[in-house]
């Protein structure tokens, strides 16, 4: 029998690291797939996703109720937005224009796939369109799951879906 | 809203081509968790001590209460309860009033240390004696730093002997040079508290903290070790090793194919140098990137071309480093340097010293010299000279290797009877039998020959160093 994510939580509490191991390896993936979304740098993504978990052990309790990968992805984009606001305050100074987004990184990709232009693309979209868009499109979450991620209402989850689609829709068209 | 659109099939398509997890995180993850669960265990432990440190003042706090007695010595016979009437100097346990003018005492009898409770002294065990000068003194006179006067303080000092005769000073603690400043350095020397500026040649002891005045700061200290930073360091030795505290901004240390290790410290965090490294300051934290050889933060490897950063909250992934001008801008480490003024082990061959140079002009035509057994190829390395020569079209710069494989190139001089300083990158001279070998890291050098076919040749001086590429 698989185990639950639930039951696999209630494991932790008694400090159960193989729980903690399942529960890694079946959301790591995508877990930092998102957060890389979030950040668009990978070092950050796998960080946060590395400390999300942490705090799931450290404190097992505070996931109530829910889905755990819900759960973990809000932790690990509070996570990286809070690690990003830190590194742009300290790089501000030597590199601002080095952090400012490229004004067409389609073109930056040109001769890539189309895969990895859509990627790119998605990159800079709003962080919260983005988000929205991929917890909604890739990890098939409700638009109260997405809001409750995001700390935000399902109006504007909606909203910011219908955006980014609308902003894909006309970057690179409707077929797949 | 749509569930089906077009657009998230192509979303889901592009994102779940791109990589998950970096293979180490579910590892990472388990040993961060195990750590936790060993400070947890630990601060429970602590808990549990404090606990019973406290039952246990507070039972004897009770016992006291309820069994000794307080009572004055002048009114012995108040004491009650089943206890027996027992002299009260014998259990007192509060100290001699602290204000107290203390009488000396008339008698030559060894005196309690100051500020020691005199009842308390239930075992007589040998006390450093204050008072044990040959000059038995029954007058309370003051005797300098010796005797101390009676000061209204309760801490006992049993600890304070007065061993040193009181004109020692007490004897400082051992300085250690690591440095001389050199010229042209913007640096500021932490001095009795403040900060001066330092001039050239003087001398920087262990433990004393530097500042950058400006720009950047590059030493290159006595044990070989190059420095460069931009903000504010303290090195010293510690059991051997170079300890660097880090106080702010970065630093970049290079200490490849030095047999001392470099450590350094910074907001709790330590890292570990064996090569090339930038250690930077970060919030509660710091970050060190790898050059060259190795290098290891909080323990945690940092693979060459990358940086990770460590806090109280673990050693993150690495991520690519860049180089900055802190690096871009390093001057060579000196690695040898041969300087013509007789200790340089020449080979004497037809080459001759005359006023501070190594003069070829007679057969058999070159100035040669041999290194110390173990100087070895290190990546970056590069060989420097100045040297003139007359009646030249062809130099001959031959280094062998302890196994007698020689390595030459050859070269023409730029200007006829000029002093010139010429560079030389080690990894781009051939084999004299293969053109396609060139030195390799860790090859042990062994002698250096400069051959011409001119009528002179002088060498002012060479050195073999280090530049981070």
């Amino acid at each position: 029998m698989i185990d639950t994510d639930d039951m696999l939580v209630a494991r932790l509490a008694h400090g159960d690291l193989g729980a903690l191991d399942t529960i890694v390896s079946r959301h790591q993936d995508a877990l930092v797939r998102i957060t890389r979304v979030v950040t668009g740098n990978d070092a950050l993504a796998n960080d946060a996703a590395q400390e999300a978990f942490v705090r799931l052990w450290r404190n097992p309790q505070a996931f109530v109720g829910g889905t755990l990968r819900a759960w973990l992805i809000t932790v690990a984009r509070n996570v990286a937005l809070n690690e990003l606001r830190a590194a742009r305050r300290r790089t501000a100074r030597h590199d601002r224009a080095a952090t400012r987004p490229a004004s067409d990184p389609a073109l930056k990709v040109a001769g890539a796939d189309r895969l990895a232009q859509v990627r790119a693309f998605i990159d800079t979209l709003p962080e919260a369109e983005r988000t929205a868009l991929v917890l909604f499109a890739v990890e098939g979450m409700s638009q109260h799951e997405i809001a409750r991620v995001l700390a935000t209402s399902e109006g504007a989850v909606k909203q910011a879906v219908l955006s980014a689609r609308k902003k894909i829709r006309e970057r690179f068209g409707d077929s797949p | 809203m749509p569930e089906n659109d077009p657009i998230d099939e192509l979303v889901r398509q592009s994102i779940s081509h791109a990589p998950g997890a970096v293979p180490g995180l579910a590892g990472r993850v388990r040993l961060r968790a195990q750590s936790e669960s060993a400070t947890r265990r630990k601060a429970r432990l602590a808990w549990v001590r404090a606990a019973v440190s406290v039952a246990a003042a507070a039972a004897v706090i009770v016992f006291v209460v309820l069994y000794v007695d307080f009572t004055p010595p002048a009114k012995p016979e108040t004491a009650s309860g089943n206890e027996a009437p027992k002299p009260a100097s014998n259990r007192a346990p509060a100290p001699l009033p602290a204000n107290q003018p203390r009488k000396p005492a008339p008698e030559t009898a060894p005196e309690a240390p100051e500020g020691l409770p005199p009842a308390e002294q239930d075992t007589p065990a040998p006390q450093p004696e204050p008072e044990s000068q040959p000059e038995p003194e029954p007058q309370p006179q003051p005797k300098g730093e010796v005797v101390e006067k009676p000061q209204p303080e309760t801490e006992p000092k049993p600890e304070a002997p007065p061993a040193q005769p009181p004109t020692e000073a007490p004897k400082a603690a051992e300085r250690v040079v690591l440095a001389v400043v050199p010229p042209g350095a913007r640096l500021n020397v932490m001095q009795g508290g403040n900060w001066r500026e330092a001039k050239e040649g003087d001398e920087i002891a262990g433990g004393t903290p530097l500042q950058a005045r400006r720009g950047y700061v590059d030493l290159q200290l006595g044990g070989g070790e190059l420095l460069r930073f931009d903000g504010q360091i303290t090195p010293s030795l510690h059991e051997g090793a170079l300890l660097i505290e880090l106080a702010e901004k970065s630093l970049y240390a290079d200490n490849l194919g030095l047999s001392r290790r470099l450590l350094v410290r910074c907001n709790g965090i330590e890292g570990a140098c064996a090569g090339a490294s930038v250690f930077t300051a970060v919030r509660g934290g710091m970050k060190a990137a790898c050059l060259e050889g190795e290098v290891r933060i909080d323990g945690e490897a940092v693979q060459r071309g990358t940086e990770r950063r460590a806090t109280d909250r673990g050693v993150r992934v690495a991520s690519e480093y860049k180089p900055d001008a802190l690096v871009t801008g390093a001057p060579a480490r000196v690695i040898a340097r041969y300087e013509m003024d007789g200790n340089t082990d020449l080979y004497n061959e037809g080459e001759r010293l005359e006023d501070g140079v190594a003069v070829s002009d007679s057969k058999p035509w070159y100035i040669g010299f041999r290194h110390a057994p173990t100087l070895a190829v290190l990546p970056g390395m590069r060989v420097r000279m100045r040297w003139r020569c007359t009646g030249a079209d062809r130099i001959d710069l031959e280094q062998f290797l302890a196994d007698d494989t020689l390595f030459k190139v050859v070269f023409k001089p730029e200007k006829d009877g000029a002093w010139l300083v010429s560079e030389f990158k080690l990894s781009e001279v051939p084999a004299r039998d293969n053109a396609g070998r060139r030195l390799q890291a860790g090859e042990l050098l062994r002698n250096f020959k400069l051959h011409h076919n001119g009528t002179r040749l002088e060498l002012d001086w060479v050195e073999f160093v280090r530049v981070q590429d």
